[in-house]
């Protein structure tokens, strides 16, 4: 992380059209692929709760739909930033931007669903938002070819045309998109494992309460 | 549970706010021209932009870390309350 910020502010060469409002996008797309990785965790471990019914997989999509809302938060916030300098405007109706704003209100259902009660019922209806959520994932990553968006064409991915980024700012990229993914996954590890243990307090209140 | 309902609520209704609030600035986007007026490079203003996105990163990140070792106290203090109850018993 400590090296992304040094590469971001120190070694990276300004963009000369959007200049250094351009630096946002090493940590405003590294959190957008976490946003939609995380919706796809959710989704996929739903899908495995739905079929086995076993609490590891929910513990795994509320997990990720916690982490999910605020990297989404932060997509929207850095891009609303970068926005103002770049295109003179906080908020425009663009492809891309909604759809990543749907995926934070599939976020925010997920997690409203799932705070309304503990039962297994909740859990399959939080289930069957998150599975509407990925399939969201996709149509953000593909939004900017498949409408007119004011976003430029991909640049990395699959789908991106080669020679799009500089070799220096392709580095800095790929170490931002690097460390945040780890910084992800390790965050994921942590809340899984605090879940568990909210669900082990839970079954214990329960115990406890029913004997006495 | 009621609490983090309400929680819920409040950050909706906030973001929305912010996000009707911003929408004043709409349209514009997809004239090409005006694009190429607004992508004028003016580094000073552009360099607060950056500070800011980098700013609330972290201001989230070190939030939610202290949301996560805040959690692990009250679980702490729960179990202790459970060990209790069961020696009591």
């Amino acid at each position: 992380m400590l090296l992304s910020i040094f590469l971001i502010f120190i070694w990276v060469p300004t963009e000369q059209t959007l200049g250094i409002s351009q630096r946002i996008f090493y940590v405003h797309v590294p959190l957008a692929w976490i946003g939609m990785l995380s919706i796809v965790v959710v989704g996929t471990a739903s899908i495995f709760h739905l079929i086995t019914r076993n609490n590891k997989w929910d513990a795994i999509a509320y997990s990720a739909a916690e982490l999910g809302i605020i990297f989404a938060t932060l997509i929207l916030i850095t891009g609303a930033m970068w926005a103002k300098p770049a295109w003179g405007v906080w908020w425009t109706w663009d492809p891309k931007l909604t759809t990543t704003l749907i995926l934070w209100f599939i976020y925010v259902g997920y997690l409203m669903v799932r705070s309304f009660t503990n039962t297994s019922q909740a859990k399959v209806y939080a289930s069957a938002v998150a599975l509407l959520g990925a399939v969201d994932a996709p149509l953000i990553y593909l939004a900017s070819i498949w409408w007119r968006s004011a976003h430029p064409d991909l640049n990395i991915g699959p789908l991106a045309e080669s020679g799009g980024l500089d070799s220096r700012m392709l580095i800095t990229f790929l170490l931002c998109l690097v460390s945040f993914t780890v910084f992800y996954i390790f965050l994921m590890f942590e809340r899984i494992s605090m879940r568990k243990l909210e669900d082990s307090l839970d079954e214990v209140h329960t115990y406890v309460s029913n004997s006495n | 549970m009621f609490r983090i309902q309400i929680k819920s609520a409040i950050i909706t209704i906030l973001f929305l706010t912010w996000l009707i609030y911003i929408s004043n600035d709409l349209a514009v986007i997809y004239a090409d021209d005006q694009l190429k007026e607004n992508s004028d490079t003016n580094e000073e203003s552009y360099l607060a932009y950056l500070f800011g996105v980098f700013f609330l990163i972290w201001l989230a990140f070190f939030g939610y870390i202290f949301f996560l070792s805040k959690r692990i106290k009250e679980m702490k203090t729960e179990v202790e309350y459970l060990k209790k109850l069961i020696i009591e018993k």
